[in-house]
């Protein structure tokens, strides 16, 4: 069985060889056939403990000199590898003898072997896991208790170094979580961390830890080696790591299978261990296919195959490999950078076989693909392609499927919520927004005219003529080092449009979605929101130096690309920077495609770069710092000192050097930009710095240091500028260097740099930013509730990280944690569901049987905007006022949680609680679906009763009774004022909170005796939970009773009551009795209703809290300071047995 | 007349976008005002050379990005600030709003030894503009509440109390560098700081 090549490094060990060849080895596993020594039998053994159990013959390719195999074929029997073996004598090893060249052989004999699997694979499709797979799925999820959702992607053996020694093991890579089993001598070995977690991934090869793979979280670093596959277990690992990090920079990007993708790629991608693996694999496949040319990020590469493309300018025959995806054929030489191609499906007319001519070899196999462009007709023409007929094939279809532009922009908006409806509001908006796309505003706006420029702009005009005609125009021309050459030298003002748009892709963007652009300017125009404000105020700031933007007509189409896109891009809105690069791209080009340009840039070019943390600009600040000190090493020293780096590069990055160098001079830097990528600035950054290496290190300090590059970057010239600068100072300018030159220079000694490192750094530091800012809103938040002073700092950290692993694990979006516009604390909330487990570990209160109810209603006394969430502010409350809160505050909390509206009549009276529950819940569900869901806040509870955010049980039991009382309360209001539940409820939960105890006690309302039975139960209960005592409970039974007989003494002063609290209370009472009745019928304005004797048996709360703290064995109790950290602790360990119960609870709903 | 030593001052400027940061720097330093700032990206600086009480004060003024996003990068820029002037735009009331969380970043970002003493310069920028958002008397009650800071009404556009507020400023600065010798906790980079210090003691010695 062929297998696509994969690099052997020791060819020897453990096999046995048993022919070779000039190019090719056959060998079998030690342990099989004949052989039968001591080191066959240690072979046999360690497979069996590796689970490795590779086939056990295989067929090795090596080129004489080379020190590198490659594993061609491997099998189960004998029988079959020599009927590979023979294959290969008959039909390849011929052919081996024509190449001079021992990289060529191994490139044809991969290429070959790689088609062969790609025709057979065809034959089998088969997306299903194997059983093997599934087995060890199940064994992962048994062992880690983990959730069945959890998708295990693959699993490798190696050795985790736990202290100074090796465990061998299973190391499972999920997609949210790294895990690992050992199982010695009958000690387990266990580990689990989250992705999220992980801080820096490396390999490293020590003493202490030989070649491994060290993984370091905040707390822990983390080896692991002996691996059979580190690369390929590395990579994986360095992929599921960055999609963590992506999560959390942007929680819209959460990982989700993409069955589509696989079906596509099926083809000439050999089968992996997983589904997932695959799925990964051909997720990495399409980025580094995007990378390579510049493709929209929607892109999915759906195969590629070797050919040789016909170059019309030299009349050769290029070796190359085919690339086909949704919208892009392109084409890649094997000789780096010779020539590539990209041809939008969308411009093609059709795709032909072409008959075989015998007397011309190399065009067999061939296909021309003709375009739609009427004027020249370009056809492209490959040949030697392997599998002719599939690839025409899959191209009609592609084709078929490409031909209509999109009309639907709801499926271009990258606001999935809320565009909806925006969208059909444009046809009304259309009337009233009446304006024009601007043509370039260099066209409006001619400079005044330099002789020696124009001329000079003439004649690069004609060169850049001359090279379209040679090697094609657009988007599909033949891309090589020609065209390279020119852009060095500056694109040509009239051309730059054109060209900016093929190089970047951003011409392809425009075709798909045509009046996209307006109808999204429309809806722009008429939004109010804080980024329109933004850009309001930055629209004059952005070019003023050029006439075009002294005038409105300039500022008007600036208005228009940059709300459109921050409407567009909703993780973005409006970042400052964006009006200086998209005011230049004005300059130059149309007003539909600036805005094109611009939203490529930010989101291919530049990810991340502009978002609400500007977290790409700062990922590529440590990149910058990498490369400093890896290129001038002794600078980056000097700057470290001075703390320039990250001084310095934002604003290079941010506006791709516009804002720092004469605008004219910087576009030849976007010029190489857009044909060339994000590599450009690193290049030229890190050209300016060597060129002012010297000076730089005499430097004193960091003003002189940035003066002097200040200065050096605005004498940046550019002679065949047209002049908008010149017309002032520019003569007068202190000129450094040309912008020419710089380019060139940067090219000559940095031009090495490539995309794909360029990725990787930034992969190594999006980990380490991602975490920062993570640990920055943590401490954040932190703050903004350390001076509630329920807990110590190190106490928050503690709740804060179990909230934290919480929200982690939730597939809801949180991107309001990084809303500016709320509170840090607001970020990190919890439902309810988890909020009563918090209760139930952390909380003395939480043990009961009784703690689910009064979880429940201290969850509504404290969720203040009543959304079903408690944020960490309220959680911190919550668990604060029931741990460390001092004694009668805490009993005050007791008390209140008593008192209605939070425990009600309904709640006290039905013994069997769900039922009535769910009568009254239905009810309430009834009754909004006539008020037309007047209650905001109330309709979001009662809309998704399933959803696990909303209190359940008894919870949602006094929630849904408080409703059923608010409804009713709210129709007799008219509904215009807030109800008076609420208005109590704000009232005891600020009672709650204060600690000035003396002054508010008096208004707390009075409790009525069967409140008082209930929240002497609750007590009860809250110590049947803590260990036996006789004293205690003695105790209890005295202050109970002496409690009752306070409220019979109350009842003689009934009649003489005062005050409007009581009525509160008294009306709440009424309202648990009978909604419907209080409805007609309510309380007088003194508040005495006219209902049975309960009201008239009271109690206080600080008869209450007397009596309670008078008892020592109950003072003791709500006087003592919980501690929360060893509670956490225990949570910790305990959390994954909790997700397990979760899953097994959620299974029987 | 011993000549004193030169001092040099870092004095970094905080504001919500758009209050006018740029313009009073470049009144100040420059002596102009031109409509025809860009937005800053990053932060930007220049410096100037004053006298203040009889010594030659080189005061380096950072100017800063202004957008709420970019708040959180400040801490590249603060590190061995010996000022902070807050401004806000007395037009706009947001613009007062935030003065709080500026300082509170600020303070945790520099982290200076004593934050309660840290001098902070308040200027309520644009005062020829009309309608007034923002009263002095409220002003002054913030910078009463904040350890007294002293409060400026300027306008860069008419170079209206500039020159004032930066002879305010650098003044606070220098005393504030002259009474404590370590302004700051644990920097990495202290050889700024040392360096001016050191040039500070030499210059005390020289005078004595």
């Amino acid at each position: 069985m062929w297998v696509k090549p994969q690099e052997v490094l020791l060819a020897t060990a453990l096999w046995v060889t048993e022919e070779t060849t000039k190019y090719f080895i056959l060998q079998h596993r030690k342990g099989h056939g004949n052989s039968k020594g001591l080191s066959s039998l240690l072979v046999g053994t360690m497979d069996s403990i590796f689970d490795s159990k590779p086939p056990p013959y295989r067929i090795l390719h090596q080129t004489p000199t080379s020190e590198v195999y490659w594993l061609i074929a491997c099998s189960m029997t004998r029988q079959e590898i020599l009927k590979d073996w023979e294959w290969l004598f008959n039909n390849v090893y011929e052919t081996l003898r024509t190449f001079d060249n021992e990289d060529d052989i191994t490139d044809f004999v991969s290429c070959k072997i790689e088609s062969i699997i790609a025709v057979r694979q065809d034959q089998d499709i088969d997306d299903e896991d194997t059983k093997a797979f599934k087995a060890t799925c199940d064994k992962f999820h048994r062992l880690f208790i983990i959730p069945q959702e959890e998708k295990l992607v693959n699993y490798y053996s190696c050795s985790y170094w736990k202290g100074k020694l090796p465990r061998q093991g299973w190391l499972y890579l999920s997609v949210n979580y790294l895990c690992f089993h050992a199982l010695i001598f009958g000690i387990d070995t266990k580990l689990v961390l989250r992705w999220s977690e992980v801080t820096e991934l490396g390999k490293t090869n020590g003493i202490v830890f030989p070649d491994s793979i060290r993984i370091a979280t905040r707390e822990k670093e983390y080896h692991f080696s002996m691996f059979l596959k580190k690369n390929e277990t590395f990579t994986l690992m360095e992929q599921l790591a960055d999609y963590a990090a992506k999560r959390l920079i942007d929680d819209k990007r959460c990982f989700n299978e993409d069955r589509d993708l696989l079906n596509k790629l099926s083809k000439n991608v050999p089968k992996k261990a997983s589904f997932l693996k695959r799925d990964l694999d051909a997720r990495s496949h399409s980025e580094a296919y995007r990378l390579m040319f510049r493709l929209p990020t929607t892109e999915k590469l759906d195969g590629s195959i070797d050919c040789t493309l016909m170059t019309p300018y030299n009349k050769k025959h290029v070796n190359g490999r085919l690339f086909l995806s949704q919208n892009y054929i392109c084409f890649e030489s094997r000789v780096k950078s010779l020539v590539s191609l990209v041809i939008p499906l969308r411009d093609i007319k059709v795709v032909e076989n072409i008959e075989n001519n015998v007397s011309n070899a190399m065009l067999d196999k061939a296909i021309i693909v003709t375009t739609k462009n009427e004027v020249d007709k370009t056809n492209f023409l490959f040949a030697q392609v392997s599998d002719r007929d599939f690839l025409v094939r899959k191209i009609s279809e592609l084709l078929s499927r490409t031909q209509a532009p999109l009309h639907s922009f709801e499926t271009m908006s990258m606001n999935s919520n809320g565009s909806s409806g925006d969208a059909q509001s444009f046809s009304s908006a259309e009337e009233i927004t009446s304006w024009k796309c601007q043509p370039p505003l260099m066209t409006l706006f001619p400079l005044s005219p330099i002789f020696d420029v124009s001329k000079k702009q003439k004649e690069r005009e004609k060169l850049w003529e001359l090279h379209f005609n040679e090697f094609g125009r657009g988007v599909s021309m033949y891309r090589t080092i020609d065209i390279a050459k020119l852009v060095l030298q500056g694109i040509p003002d009239s051309l730059r449009m054109d060209t900016w748009m093929a190089f970047s892709g951003a011409a392809n963007e425009k075709a798909t979605y045509p009046g996209y652009y307006k109808s999204l300017v429309d809806q722009a125009l008429l939004k109010q929101s804080t980024a329109n404000d933004e850009i309001e105020r930055d629209l004059h700031r952005s070019l003023p130096e050029h006439p075009a933007f002294q005038n409105s007509i300039g500022i008007d189409a600036l208005r228009r690309i940059l709300c459109a896109y921050a409407l567009r891009n909703p993780n973005i809105g409006y970042c400052q920077a964006m009006n200086i690069v998209a005011s230049v791209l004005l300059i130059y080009c149309g007003e539909e495609e600036a805005f094109w340009l611009l939203a490529t840039l930010c989101e291919n070019l530049l990810p991340d770069y502009y978002n609400t943390r500007v977290v790409g600009a700062v990922v590529d600040q440590g990149v910058l710092d990498n490369l400093i000190s890896e290129h001038l090493s002794t600078l980056h020293v000097k700057l470290e000192q001075l703390g320039m780096i990250n001084i310095i590069s934002l604003s290079w990055f941010l506006t791709i050097f516009l804002s720092v160098m004469p605008y004219e001079s910087a576009v030849n830097v976007m010029d190489c930009f857009f044909y060339d990528g994000a590599k450009v600035i690193f290049q030229m950054a890190l050209m300016i710095l060597d060129w002012n290496e010297d000076k730089l290190l005499k430097c004193g300090d960091e003003g002189e240091a940035m003066q002097l590059l200040s200065d050096y970057l605005m004498g940046i010239y550019n002679d065949d500028g047209r002049g908008a600068v010149r017309n002032k100072d520019y003569d007068s300018q202190k000129r450094s260097i040309s912008i020419q030159t710089l380019v060139y220079e940067s090219y000559t000694k940095y031009g090495s740099l490539t995309t794909v490192q360029i990725e990787r750094l930034r992969l190594k530091h999006r980990l380490r930013v991602v975490q920062e800012l993570e640990d920055n809103s943590e401490r954040n938040v932190i703050r903004s509730v350390i001076n509630d002073s329920f807990f110590t700092t190190h106490e928050l950290q503690d709740i804060l990280s179990v909230v934290r692993e919480e929200i982690l694990s939730q597939k809801r979006p949180a991107l309001e944690r990084y809303d500016p516009s709320l509170q840090p604390y607001e970020g990190y909330k919890v439902d309810f569901e988890y909020f009563k487990l918090l209760f139930a570990v952390l909380s003395p209160w939480g043990k009961g049987e009784q703690a689910e109810s009064l979880a429940g209603r201290i969850f509504t006394l404290l969720d203040e905007n009543r959304d079903g969430y408690l944020n960490f502010r309220e959680l911190v409350a919550a668990l604060g006022l029931t741990c460390t809160a001092d004694p009668t505050q805490r009993l005050k909390l007791l008390f209140i949680v008593h008192l209605p509206p939070l425990l009600c009549m309904a709640d006290i009276e039905s013994p069997v609680r769900n039922e009535s529950g769910a009568e009254i819940a239905s009810e309430a569900t009834d009754f909004f679906d006539v008020l037309e869901q007047q209650s905001v806040t109330l309709d979001t509870l009662s809309s998704t009763p399933e959803e696990p955010s909303t209190p359940t049980a008894s919870g949602i039991q006094s929630l849904e009774s408080l409703k059923s009382v608010d409804t009713s309360m709210t129709q007799q209001s008219g509904g215009g004022e807030s109800t008076w539940e609420v208005k109590s409820l704000t009232n005891l939960r600020n009672i709650a909170r204060c600690t000035d105890s003396k002054n508010n006690s008096k208004s707390v309302p009075k409790m009525t005796q069967p409140h008082f039975v209930m929240l002497w139960k609750t007590v009860y209960d809250i110590f049947q939970a803590q260990p036996d005592d006789q004293d205690t409970y003695h105790s209890i039974a005295n202050v109970g009773v002496q409690l009752f007989q306070l409220g019979d003494v109350g009842k003689q002063f009934f009649g003489n009551r005062d005050e409007s609290d009581d009525s509160l209370v008294a009306a709440a009472c009424a309202a648990m009795y009978d909604p419907v009745k209080v409805a007609d019928n309510s309380p007088d304005k003194n508040g005495n209703p006219s209902l049975k004797g309960q009201i008239e048996w009271y109690i206080t709360v600080e008869q209450f809290l007397a009596s309670v703290l008078n008892a020592k064995e109950l003072a003791d109790f709500f006087s003592k300071r919980t501690s929360i950290s060893d509670n956490i602790g225990q949570f910790k360990t305990n959390r994954f047995n909790r997700l397990h119960s979760y899953e097994t609870q959620s299974k029987k709903v | 007349m011993a000549t004193r030593k030169k001092v040099l001052l870092k004095v970094i400027i905080l504001g919500d976008s758009g209050v006018g940061k740029t313009s009073l720097m470049n009144q100040y330093v420059n002596k102009k005002f031109s409509n025809q700032y860009k937005a800053t990206i990053g932060a930007d600086f220049l410096t100037k050379e004053v006298i203040v009480d009889d010594r030659i004060v080189t005061l380096q003024i950072w100017d800063t990005a202004g957008q709420e996003r970019f708040q959180s990068l400040g801490v590249a820029f603060y590190r061995g600030a010996d000022c902070c002037v807050l401004v806000f735009d007395v037009t706009a009331p947001n613009t007062f709003k935030s003065l709080d969380s500026w300082r509170d970043e600020f303070l945790i970002q520099a982290s200076p030894r004593e934050p309660a003493d840290f001098p902070f310069v308040l200027l309520g920028n644009k005062v020829d503009l009309e309608p007034r958002a923002i009263s002095t008397k409220r002003a002054q009650q913030w910078c009463q509440s904040k350890n007294n800071i002293p409060y400026f009404e300027t306008s860069a556009k008419e170079a209206l109390n500039v020159e004032q507020a930066f002879q305010s400023i650098a003044r606070n600065a220098l005393t504030q560098q002259s009474q404590s010798v370590d302004l700051y906790n644990e920097f990495p980079d202290q050889i700024k700081l040392t360096n001016t210090t050191n040039r500070n003691s030499n210059g005390d010695s020289c005078a004595c």
